[in-house]
């Protein structure tokens, strides 16, 4: 019995001698430390997911939804706060400012809350007792008031010599004083509170909304810091003397906060649609002069994502840009600008859709050097609710006033009575929010994969979209288990350039989506190729690349793929994935490549039709709708581009 | 002419005009009263403030002419608005007003005393429902036909064993496969609510399925399953605060209401109804 105990220990002892030599080796001889290390280096564990550092799923989430701290909002009837919206986009069940219960099908991952500020703050100047407040003899008794718990008592005192116009004037809170905290002060508190690194991501932000003559040139400026940087400044705002209209200035005032604080914080642009030609100049609006280089590279700077779908309107492209595109008709808003007050012309509309400003980026990057248009792709709702409520079985609507109810599809929603032009209310459409490929659900993680331009637009329904460009692909990287893997070891991701060319070769795509858990089947993958010729001319064009029941849809002769069908029953509201597939994966080359001419692709993945929200309102509150409201819809989704420029 | 007359504009003009001659003819001042307006000190240091605030530096001397002379104008247009009365009747002011006092309360509200940690255990005990951690599951899922016969590959994978390699099996290739410690919400959030209480249920350990859900059906091996508890309040102290003070605020808001609500009495006076049918729904 004895033996087999000395054997191990001998054994033991062994291992040990053998250890320690090595170890002896490995301090002594500087060439073994080496070959150490390479063995090292190749020794990869043995489990493929140990040192996975790739996004294995998409963040969804919306970077664009006000509450009733925006002016616009609470006069439109908002009762909900930045944590109320919060609650909601985290999944929990809330009463709307309307009364109605709601929420999400499934929680978000992350929200930016992105109103307006200013406001008032009296009571923590009080509380903090500060020299001020306790050198006025009212402010004292108030202090002590509230530090015995009287604070009920010391609040309806105070109002009531508001109203009487008692108050010390001492004491009154001035603008700018530290002490003065408004709805931003309150609108970072409440993203500190919500937000849970590694769950749900509350990100600070606000919407800078330049509009000047009505032209919608909005931005929303998102923080990837936490309160305490945020907190040092106020948000920029458009009334001079403090703000201004100009974007150039909205730079301005980023690279100061960056500078001054040592954050970091980003903007994204929305609703060219309604900015009526100034969206993506070619002529700056403001200065009147042509874009230089240094505009190119401020905005690429700066504005690296594009909203490109929200509640008033998507705006991928428009029939007139995109004749040849059978789905350029979609959701859009093209009768004026954001108050109507003045017509769209057909000239305008080249300079406010994305798909048109990523080709002309390309023209621009060959005469300036830098392309201002390099931007990826997020949607957003841009509700004014509080509510990031987009699905179409599920949808909270653009304003309190057009939450729920059996006349938000007919009222007006904008009419100009100058121009008679009108935007109706079932034009508002059910969209969107942003897939963001992050490799953790935090604000670094997630900010950083924005910058990257690593994220996809839906108009609202949550599948998941990858997209890789490279030169080695092979039909059989569709198949393998983990796309991703071969996406990220061979190619780069959505938001890049493609590596540099290897001699000779064309570019080639891994496409792939997945339909939205307990969502609609997937129509279609298309991708969509814009390019810039040796004359100097663009062009585009968007390719069928892989599609559901392949068995039974093929290309015809005019180039166009057979339908997918429709199993929509409007006056029920209802569907069936009875057509359609719930995954689609490829790998694609260009067959038209030319390695003299730049180019960019983004992915196009459209669902089967399903009832668009007005079906869902008429089923519900029995609704005869005029025809030309459309009562079924193909939600989908835009990828992130991938550029190519000749060397 | 008829479009003419209709601009609100021309309306504000006449109505302006009027109510100027009318105040012309009552009163016995000067035909231009002279108003003050002192931009003080403590004024001027809040609109610097202010500029610093947002600009990360004081403003220089023209800027903060600027400023000033911007503020200057503001209060003359903000006097003469106040005099005309435009402030009255009008939603965003109102509304904004209404704001106003709200933050004012709920400021009030923050200057309650901090709980006391007794109050936070209480708080705690009495909503275990909000603190209680997630159950979490560690599995491993095979998309299967939904309509087909699994029947023979999970055979082939309990044969197989909990380290099988499941790569040449099943559909959707990007459905993570490995799950490792995940919050029974998140896994509803892919998978469903009904996939997640069958993860609930089935035996540890050992292939199981066909398990329906969002996206069709799946044959899963779960290893580990962890319960649902409630933790200390040391572990959650934070979490248990912004509850309570979430809760402070609502009460506190209520109250504050209320309080202001006993203070009025309330007339509503319907206009003479023809019948209920007259306001078929409140919207």
């Amino acid at each position: 019995m004895t033996q087999p105990k000395y054997a191990l220990l001998d054994a033991s002892m062994r291992l040990l001698k053998i250890a320690l030599a090595l170890v002896l080796a490995y301090i002594a001889t500087p060439s073994l430390v080496s070959t150490a290390r390479a063995e090292a280096k190749t020794d990869t564990p043995y489990s493929p997911y140990v040192d996975r550092d790739f996004p294995t799923r998409p963040f969804f989430g919306d970077t664009h939804l006000h509450t009733s701290f925006s002016m616009d909002a609470g006069a439109f009837g908002a009762r909900l706060s930045p944590r109320d919206a919060y609650k909601f986009a985290r999944g929990e069940e809330i009463a709307t400012s309307t009364g109605q219960r709601a929420k999400l099908s499934r929680p978000l991952d992350f929200l930016v809350v992105a109103d307006h500020s200013d406001g008032m703050g009296f009571f923590p100047l009080l509380f903090e007792g500060t020299p001020e407040v306790m050198a006025d003899p009212q402010g004292k008794i108030w202090h002590e008031m509230i530090k015995s718990g009287k604070g009920n008592e010391a609040g309806f005192d105070i109002v009531r010599k508001f109203g009487l116009g008692q108050m010390p004037k001492a004491i009154l809170p001035v603008p700018g004083t530290s002490a003065y905290r408004g709805a931003w002060q309150k609108t970072i508190e409440a993203a500190e509170e919500a937000n849970d690194p590694g769950t749900f991501t509350a990100f600070i932000g606000f919407e800078w909304t330049s509009n000047t003559g009505g032209n919608n040139l909005h931005r929303n400026v998102i923080f990837r810091d936490d309160g305490r940087k945020a907190g040092l400044v106020e948000p920029y705002t458009t009334v001079k003397p403090l703000g201004s209209d100009d974007p150039k200035d909205l730079w301005r005032w980023m690279a100061a906060y960056e500078e001054s604080s040592g954050g970091h914080v980003l903007a994204i642009p929305h609703n060219g649609n309604l900015s009526n030609g100034r969206m993506f100049p070619r002529i700056d609006s403001f200065s009147g002069k042509p874009i230089d280089r240094a505009y190119a590279e401020q905005r690429q700077r700066w504005e690296r994502l594009y909203e490109v779908s929200q509640i008033k309107g998507d705006g991928e492209t428009h029939p007139l840009l995109s004749p040849n595109d059978e789905f350029a008709d979609f959701e859009r808003w093209d009768a004026g600008n954001l108050d109507l007050s003045e017509p769209k012309k057909p000239e305008m509309l080249e300079f406010e859709y994305a798909r048109s400003a990523l080709r002309s980026g390309l023209q621009l990057e060959q005469e300036l050097g830098v392309n201002p248009f390099k931007f990826g792709m997020v949607g957003s709702t841009d509700a004014h609710t509080g509510l990031s409520g987009v699905e179409e079985d599920n949808f909270f609507g653009k304003t309190a006033g057009s939450e729920p109810g059996p006349h938000r599809s007919s009222h007006p929603f904008i009419t100009n009575p100058q121009t008679g032009l009108t935007f109706h209310g079932w034009q508002t459409i059910a969209s969107g929010y942003v897939g963001v490929w992050a490799n953790e659900n935090t604000r670094e993680s997630l900010f950083d994969a924005m910058e990257r331009r690593e994220t996809f637009a839906t108009t609202g329904s949550r599948m998941t979209v990858r997209f890789f460009g490279g030169w080695e692909f092979d039909e059989d990287d569709a198949f393998q288990p983990d796309p991703a893997r071969v996406g990220y070891e061979s190619g780069v991701p959505m938001g890049s350039d493609l590596p540099k060319r290897p001699r000779g070769g064309e570019p080639r795509f891994l496409v792939a989506a997945l339909k939205e858990p307990g969502g609609a089947n997937l129509d279609r993958i298309q991708i969509v190729k814009g390019w810039l010729d040796d004359e100097g001319e663009l062009h585009e064009r968007v390719y069928d690349v892989v599609w559901g029941d392949a068995d039974q849809r093929k290309i015809g002769r005019d180039g166009k793929l057979t339908p997918v069908g429709s199993t929509v029953d409007v006056e029920n509201a209802t569907w069936a994935n009875r057509i359609g597939d719930p995954e689609l994966i490829s790998v694609w080359k260009d067959p038209n490549f030319d390695s003299d001419q730049s180019a960019f692709y983004y992915a196009r993945v459209l669902e089967i039709p399903t009832p668009r929200w007005t079906a869902y309102d008429a089923k519900r509150f029995d609704l005869e709708l005029p025809p030309e409201v459309p009562m079924t819809t193909q939600d989908r989704a835009y990828s992130s581009p991938i550029w190519y420029t000749p060397r | 002419m008829r479009k003419f007359i209709s601009e609100p504009l021309v309306h504000f003009l006449v109505l302006g005009t009027v109510i100027f001659a009318a105040a012309q003819l009552v009163s016995d001042d000067e035909p231009f009263a002279v108003n003050e307006i002192v931009v003080g000190a403590d004024r001027i240091e809040g609109l610097a403030t202010v500029f610093a605030r947002t600009w990360q530096r004081p403003p220089n001397e023209s800027e903060l002419q600027g400023l000033i002379s911007e503020f200057v104008r503001e209060e003359i247009y903000y006097r003469e608005a106040l005099a005309l009365g435009l402030d009255q009747d009008d939603i965003i002011v109102r509304r904004r007003l209404r704001q106003k006092l709200e933050f004012l309360s709920e400021d009030l509200a923050a200057t309650d005393s901090a709980p006391t940690d007794a109050e936070l255990a209480a708080h705690l005990e009495a909503h275990p429902d909000r603190f209680q951690t997630e159950v979490r599951f560690s599995f491993v899922q095979v998309p299967v036909d939904e309509e087909g016969d699994p029947g023979e590959l999970l055979a082939l994978l309990r044969e197989a064993g909990t380290d099988v390699d499941t790569s040449p099996y099943g559909g959707l290739a990007l459905l993570e496969r490995e799950h490792h410690n995940v919050s029974a919400p998140k896994v509803a959030m892919q998978f469903g609510d009904n996939f997640t209480a069958r993860l609930s249920e089935v035996p540890l350990g050992q292939w199981q399925g066909p398990i329906p859900s969002s996206y069709g059906a799946h044959l899963v091996l779960i290893s580990e399953r962890s319960a649902a508890a409630l933790p200390s309040l040391e572990t959650i102290r934070e979490r248990v605060r912004l509850d309570l003070a979430d809760v402070r605020r609502q009460r506190a808001a209520k109250r504050f209401y209320e309080s202001l609500r006993q203070r009025y009495q309330v007339t509503v006076e319907f206009p003479n109804r023809t019948s209920d049918a007259a306001y078929p729904e409140a919207s």
